[in-house]
């Protein structure tokens, strides 16, 4: 489904990525770790073309040099910052978000997912005032919400309690039989240990298993 | 249909928050109290005066206006909820332009009578061609200041950046602004001032391009 092929990053003439491959079919899910400054979140931002890299391709479904809106629609970026705008409740948020990408699902259900979440007591106060653990339920609650192919979670776990844990491993289960990929960034060791998927290294600028 | 709902959002902001229009005019208002109360210049002298300090004050008040429109995209980086939409980013800026020139006419309407009474200065003007080419001023004004407070959005420094770079790059539109407003309150033929509307909207289409057009790579990190 996305096969990144050579890509390389320099910043201000120091390479981040060198040459780097990748390759996620449908309903994989694969987990990316590396050090401190590696590059991996900058992996994720060019996968999903929020950031510009120097050389190397990016072939979706095949197809090479997709247009950037069509990478956009299929390929969801959850960054490790919350995302939303502080000043919005996150039914406002999530209906913006949902409507800039022309999806038209209805507000209950929107409702319903925040309930999943156990935000339903939040539905009108706005973002600003939540914890590191409720900007991550919300971020998942969004995610179930929108129609990927594939996602890319950076630092999905930080700030989640036992319970959101739970939560967020019942997506992944639910996105993987909805056929959807995950590349998943995270440095929670008990969750990598305790993972039945692949998992892959980020070191010396290149990816390896 | 996505420009409207860009739009809609950049209001929704400010109904919820206030700060744009509130931050713009205080400072406004403290100009004019200020310049009132220490100018101890003749009526002819300042008459001479009020259409560049009235755009000067309009510069400042617009730093500080479209600064603040893009410092809560970064506040918990919520920019990135419009940015990973499949969306033409030349609407972001479209879309941020249009807004803010709804907030500097809105507070322009607000700030013109203090100001002229306050100066003591007696307007018998063509009011028609006055808000005409406020409007046309007030959209250029929009699209140039927009588009640089992108391009510094992501630096490190971006609100030393941002009126660093736009006042040299505003001053032709400033001095436009004033020549075309005097001439307006002076009764001067058009055909006097022409040039200086031509000058305002080829800034405007020069600027309104660019910015639609490299918007996407501006805000590419």
């Amino acid at each position: 489904m996305l096969h990144i092929d050579s890509i390389s990053k320099t910043f201000d003439g120091k390479v981040i990525l060198d040459n780097v491959n990748l390759k996620i079919g449908n309903s994989e899910l694969k987990i990316l770790r590396g050090k401190n400054g590696s590059g991996k979140t900058t992996f994720l931002k060019i996968i999903a073309s929020l950031m510009s890299f120097n050389s190397g391709r990016i072939f979706f479904n095949d197809i090479e040099n997709c247009k950037k809106t069509t990478l956009r629609k299929n390929i969801f970026y959850l960054g490790d910052a919350p995302g939303f705008y502080k000043f919005l409740s996150p039914l406002q948020n999530i209906e913006l978000g949902l409507s800039l990408r022309k999806s038209d699902i209805s507000k209950e259900k929107i409702i319903l997912t925040l309930n999943k979440f156990d935000l339903g007591n939040y539905i009108n106060k706005s973002v600003g005032i939540f914890s590191k653990g409720m900007l991550q339920r919300l971020k998942f609650a969004y995610a179930s919400l929108l129609d990927w192919k594939v996602g890319l979670l950076d630092e999905p776990l930080n700030g989640l309690d036992d319970e959101g844990v739970e939560l967020f491993n019942q997506c992944i289960e639910l996105w993987i039989e909805n056929k959807q990929s995950v590349l998943l960034v995270t440095h929670n060791t008990d969750y990598i240990t305790n993972s039945k998927y692949d998992t892959l290294y980020l070191k010396n600028k290149k990816i390896s298993s | 249909m996505d420009l409207l709902k860009l739009i809609h959002k950049e209001l929704r902001a400010e109904i919820l928050n206030k700060e744009i229009i509130i931050t713009m005019l205080s400072f406004g208002l403290s100009i004019i109290v200020i310049i009132s109360f220490t100018s101890n210049l003749s009526k002819q002298i300042i008459e001479a005066y009020a259409p560049g300090l009235f755009w000067l004050m309009i510069l400042f008040v617009t730093v500080l206006g479209v600064h603040r429109s893009y410092a809560y995209e970064k506040e918990f980086n919520a920019i990135d909820l419009i940015l990973s939409a499949p969306i033409d980013r030349g609407l972001i800026f479209i879309a941020k332009a249009l807004s803010g020139f709804i907030f500097i006419t809105l507070m322009q309407a607000l700030i013109v009578f203090p100001y002229f009474t306050f100066l003591s200065i007696d307007i018998d003007v063509n009011f028609f061609l006055l808000i005409l080419s406020t409007l046309l001023i007030n959209l250029t004004l929009m699209f140039v200041s927009n588009l640089i407070s992108g391009i510094s959005m992501r630096a490190r420094i971006s609100e030393i950046l941002f009126p660093v770079l736009l006042f040299p790059l505003i001053s032709p539109l400033i001095i436009a602004a004033t020549n075309i407003t005097n001439s307006i309150i002076n009764q001067v033929p058009y055909i006097e001032w022409q040039v200086w509307i031509y000058l305002l909207i080829s800034i405007l289409i020069v600027f309104g391009l660019s910015g639609y057009a490299l918007f996407d790579f501006i805000l590419e990190e």
